[in-house]
C-alpha cells in the first residue's frame, strides 16, 4: 500500500514514468477475453447478422442481382407461402415424434445399461454406435434394410408372419414414419449418454428406502428415477428438439426435395430449395432467419414454462 | 569422411535444382476443367488426352475434376458466387444461355471452326449457337437421347407385337395395362407395365417430354408459364391414368438406377432411360441380353393434342468462363479434345450413350468397330433415327426459343412442376387445381427474379 502511494506521488511530481509502464490490472481481463469475444462475434454473430441483411434483399445465388426490398421476403412467407406453413407443420411432426421416441428409447436403454450384467461395457459401447456412424452411411444402410424388394426388414416381417405383403416404407404414406424411426435409431444414444451419466450419480439409498416403503419398479421409476433425471431430460429435450427441427441431411439424403420429398419437406429442406434450387438467396435467408427466431421463441417459452420447476 | 566443401556444393546444387523446378512449375499455366463423367473409363481416357495435350503444349497443365452429374450445378453456383471459377466446365444447356446472357462465357467460335462447322450435327448447332449475337458459347461434349427401353420377352408373354412401338398415349396405356400382371398367380401384381424414376429432376424430364409430345409447351412466347393450358392438363391426366393402371406403386421412391434394376429383374416391363444403362443389363440380366430380349423403341407415343413426339436430348455443353484463370489455354485444350482420335477415345468410353457430335466420327471405321456395337447396334440406330428426324430437345425445353428464357434453371431447380405432378398423381388433386397453384408459384418466382415480361 505504501509503495503504491509512493509511486503515485513520484509520478505526480512530474518524474518520467518507469520503463515498461504497466497496463492497469483490469485491462488484462479485456485483453484475455478479446480472442473469445472476437471468435464469438466472428463465428456466431456475424453470420446471423449477415443472414438477416441478405434476407432484406432480392438476391440471386450467383448472378450479380441484388436489390434491397426491406421485409418483403418475410411478408411473402407469412402471407401466402403455402410451402412455408406446410414445411412448418411437417417439421413439427417430425421433430416432436422423433424426440419423443428418442426419449422413450434412450431413457429405457440408459436404465438397462445402468444395471449390472455380464457384457455391460460392451453393450454400452454398442449402444453408442448409431450416433457415431456418418449420416450418409446411415442412409445407405437404412435404404437397404427398408427396401421393399430385397430389404432384411421385409424378410423378417414376412418370415415372422407379421405381414403378408411387403410394406413400402418409402411410399408417400410411410416415408415420414420411416424417417422418424431412422432418426430415433440414429440419435437415441445422445439421450442414453446424458441420462446414464445422471443415473450413475443417484444415491442407491433412495431406491433402498423406496423399496422399504413398498414401492414397485414403476413407482420407483416415477418417484425416484424420474425426479432425479428431470434436469438432464430438460436440457436433452431442448437440444434434441432444436437439432431435429433443423435436421436437413437425413431428410435430404433420403427423400430429396421433390417427389417423395414432397411428403417430408420440412423448413430446412424448403430453405435449401429456395436458396440453391430457385437460386433465391434473399428468400432463403429470410427462411433461415425465421427458423432461427422460431427456435429462440421456443427456447424462451420452454424455459419460462419449465424453469421454475427445474431450478435451472 | 566427406569434406565440408562437398556438402556445401551438393546442397547448393540441390537448392539450384529445386529453384529451377519451382520456377518451371510456376511458369506452367494450370487449366482446371470440370466434367460430369466420374466413371473410371472416361476419367482414364481424359487423362490420356490431357497427357498428350500437355506433351504437345509445354507450359500448360490441365487438371480434370470429375464431378457427379447431380452435384455439378451446386458446385458451379458456389464457384460463381465466390469467383473461384474453373476454366472449362460441363453444364446444362439452359445454364449456358443464362451465363452467356450475363457475359460470363468466352465464345467458342474458334473451337467450332477447328472442328469444321459443317461437320457438327444441326441439332447441336441449334443448341449452342446464339442467334442473337452470332456466337457459340458452348459445345456439347456428346449427345444422346432418352428412349423407351422394354423387355421383348414380356411383350411376347402378353401377346403384344414386339417391334411395334405404340403411336399414341391410348395405345401405350393399353400395352402397359397388358404388361401389368400377376406372374405367380397369388393375386398380387408383381410385374408393372412401367417403372419411372421418382426424384424431382426425372419428374421434370418426363413431364416436359409428355407436354411436348402433346403439342404443348411450358412457357409461351412471352415467357409466361402455360401450366393451365390443355396440353399440360392432359399430360397430368395421362400420368394419373398411368399411375392407376400400370405404374409401380413405389415409383416415387425409385431412383433412376432402380428403374434399370426393375427392368433387369422383371419387376417392370418398360422404363425410360439412356444408353449408359447397357452395362447394367449386361451385369444383372445377362440372359435377357444374350437372348436379345432388351429392346428400345425408336419413337415415343403422342398425346391426344399432339402431332409428333418430343424426347430428351442429352447434350451438356463445354463452356469456358471468360474470367477463368486461363480461358485461351482452355480453348486450346478443347480444340485438342475434339480432334478425331482424341474425341473417339473419349466417346468409346460410354459408347452407347455418347453419340458423337461430329458426322465424320459417325462414319469413322475405328468408331464403327467399337466392340459394344455388336450387341447394342439397335440402340445406336434408334438414337440416330431420333436425332436425325425428330428434333429431340434438352430438358425443360419444349421449343427452341425456350433456350433464351433466363429463368429455366430456377424453375427446374424449384419444386413447382414436381409438386404439381405429385399432387395430382399421388395426392388425387384435380389436375386444373394443381396446375393453377403451380402457375401462380411459377409466375411469382419469375416476377421475383425480375424476368416477368407479360
Amino acid at each position: 500500500m505504501h509503495d503504491a502511494v509512493a509511486r503515485t506521488e513520484t509520478l505526480d511530481h512530474g518524474e518520467p514514468p518507469p520503463r515498461g509502464r504497466r497496463i492497469p490490472e483490469h485491462w488484462w481481463g479485456y485483453v484475455l477475453l478479446a480472442p473469445a469475444v472476437i471468435l464469438v462475434l466472428g463465428l456466431i454473430l456475424y453470420p446471423v447478422v449477415y443472414s438477416f441483411w441478405i434476407s432484406l434483399h432480392a438476391k440471386h445465388a450467383y448472378l450479380p442481382i441484388e436489390t434491397f426490398i426491406g421485409l418483403e421476403n418475410y411478408a411473402a412467407l407469412l402471407d401466402d407461402d403455402e410451402c412455408f406453413w406446410r414445411g412448418l407443420r411437417l417439421g413439427a411432426i417430425f421433430a416432436v415424434s422423433s424426440v419423443g421416441l428418442q426419449l422413450v428409447v434412450g431413457v429405457a436403454a440408459a436404465m438397462l445399461l445402468n444395471e449390472s450384467f455380464v457384457g455391460r461395457a460392451f453393450a454400452r459401447g454398442v449402444t453408442l454406435f448409431p450416433y457415431m456412424v456418418p449420416m450418409i452411411v446411415v442412409v445407405i444402410l437404412m435404404r437397404w434394410i427398408f427396401n421393399d424388394s430385397y430389404g432384411v426388414l421385409k424378410y423378417l416381417l414376412q418370415a415372422s408372419g407379421l405381414v403378408d405383403d411387403p410394406i413400402i416404407w418409402f411410399s408417400p404414406d410411410n416415408v415420414m414414419l420411416t424417417l422418424i424411426l431412422v432418426s430415433t435409431w440414429t440419435f437415441f444414444p445422445f439421450v442414453v449418454i446424458g441420462t446414464l451419466a445422471r443415473l450413475q450419480t443417484i444415491d442407491p439409498e433412495l431406491y433402498a428406502a423406496a423399496k422399504v416403503d413398498g414401492a414397485g419398479p414403476l413407482r420407483r421409476f416415477y418417484h425416484v428415477t424420474l425426479p432425479q433425471i428431470r434436469n438432464v431430460l430438460f436440457v436433452i429435450v431442448l437440444l434434441r428438439f432444436m437439432f431435429m427441427f433443423t435436421k436437413f441431411d437425413l431428410i435430404w439424403l433420403f427423400a430429396g426435395a421433390g417427389g417423395l420429398g414432397y411428403y417430408v419437406r420440412t423448413l430446412p429442406v424448403y430453405t435449401y430449395v429456395r436458396t440453391f434450387g430457385e437460386l433465391q438467396v434473399g428468400a432463403g435467408a429470410a427462411l433461415s432467419v425465421t427458423l432461427f427466431l422460431m427456435l429462440v421463441i421456443f427456447s424462451i417459452f420452454y424455459f419460462t414454462t419449465f424453469r421454475r420447476d427445474e431450478q435451472l | 569422411m566427406i569434406p565440408r566443401q562437398h556438402w556445401l556444393r551438393a546442397g547448393a546444387a540441390a537448392l539450384a535444382m529445386m529453384a529451377a523446378v519451382g520456377a518451371a512449375q510456376a511458369a506452367d499455366k494450370v487449366v482446371t476443367i470440370w466434367h460430369t463423367e466420374p466413371n473410371e473409363a472416361t476419367k482414364g481416357a481424359m487423362a490420356e488426352i490431357i497427357a498428350d495435350f500437355e506433351k504437345a503444349n509445354p507450359g500448360i497443365k490441365v487438371n480434370q475434376e470429375a464431378i457427379g452429374w447431380g452435384d455439378l450445378d451446386k458446385k458451379m453456383q458456389t464457384a460463381l458466387a465466390t469467383g473461384a471459377l474453373p476454366d472449362a466446365v460441363h453444364g446444362q444447356t439452359y445454364v449456358e444461355r443464362s451465363l452467356s446472357a450475363k457475359g460470363l462465357l468466352r465464345p467458342l467460335d474458334d473451337v467450332v471452326a477447328s472442328i469444321g462447322e459443317d461437320d457438327i450435327y444441326d441439332v447441336v448447332k441449334k443448341l449452342d449457337y446464339n442467334p442473337k449475337d452470332g456466337h457459340y458459347y458452348g459445345l456439347a461434349h456428346a449427345i444422346g437421347t432418352d428412349v423407351t427401353i422394354y423387355r421383348k420377352d414380356f411383350y411376347r408373354e402378353a401377346g403384344l407385337p414386339v417391334d411395334q412401338p405404340p403411336e399414341t398415349w391410348a395405345e401405350w396405356l393399353e400395352q402397359l395395362e397388358a404388361l401389368t400382371v400377376d406372374t405367380d398367380g397369388d393375386g398380387t401384381i408383381d410385374r408393372y407395365g412401367l417403372s419411372l424414376a421418382g426424384p424431382g429432376f426425372f419428374i421434370n424430364e418426363d413431364l416436359y417430354m409428355w407436354i411436348g409430345s402433346n403439342g404443348g409447351r411450358l412457357f409461351d412466347e412471352t415467357g409466361r408459364p402455360t401450366f393451365t393450358e390443355k396440353p399440360v392438363i392432359e399430360a397430368l391426366e395421362f400420368w394419373k391414368e398411368l399411375a392407376d393402371c400400370c405404374l409401380a406403386p413405389d415409383w416415387l421412391s425409385r431412383g433412376y438406377l432402380d428403374t434399370f434394376a426393375d427392368l433387369a429383374t422383371g419387376k417392370a416391363a418398360t422404363i425410360l432411360g439412356w444408353g449408359r444403362g447397357t452395362g447394367y443389363f449386361e451385369k444383372y440380366a445377362p440372359d435377357a441380353v444374350a437372348a436379345g430380349d432388351i429392346g428400345v423403341f425408336a419413337s415415343k407415343p403422342v398425346g391426344p393434342s399432339g402431332q409428333s413426339f418430343l424426347t430428351q436430348l442429352d447434350c451438356e455443353p463445354w463452356m469456358i468462363f471468360k474470367d477463368g484463370q486461363h480461358p485461351e489455354e482452355a480453348a486450346a485444350f478443347l480444340k485438342f479434345f475434339y480432334q478425331k482420335d482424341n474425341y473417339r477415345k473419349y466417346i468409346q468410353t460410354v459408347p452407347v450413350h455418347f453419340f458423337p457430335i461430329t458426322k465424320s466420327l459417325q462414319e469413322d471405321a475405328a468408331y464403327l468397330a467399337t466392340p459394344d456395337f455388336e450387341a447394342w447396334k439397335f440402340w445406336i440406330d434408334a438414337q440416330h433415327n431420333i436425332i436425325a428426324n425428330h428434333e429431340p430437345k434438352p430438358v425443360m425445353v419444349t421449343e427452341w426459343d425456350d433456350l433464351d428464357l433466363p429463368f429455366i434453371a430456377e424453375i427446374a431447380g424449384s419444386t413447382i412442376l414436381v409438386d404439381m405432378v405429385t399432387e395430382v398423381v399421388q395426392g388425387g388433386k384435380a389436375p386444373m387445381e394443381a396446375a393453377q397453384r403451380a402457375q401462380e408459384r411459377a409466375e411469382k418466382l419469375i416476377a421475383d427474379l425480375g424476368y416477368k415480361t407479360w
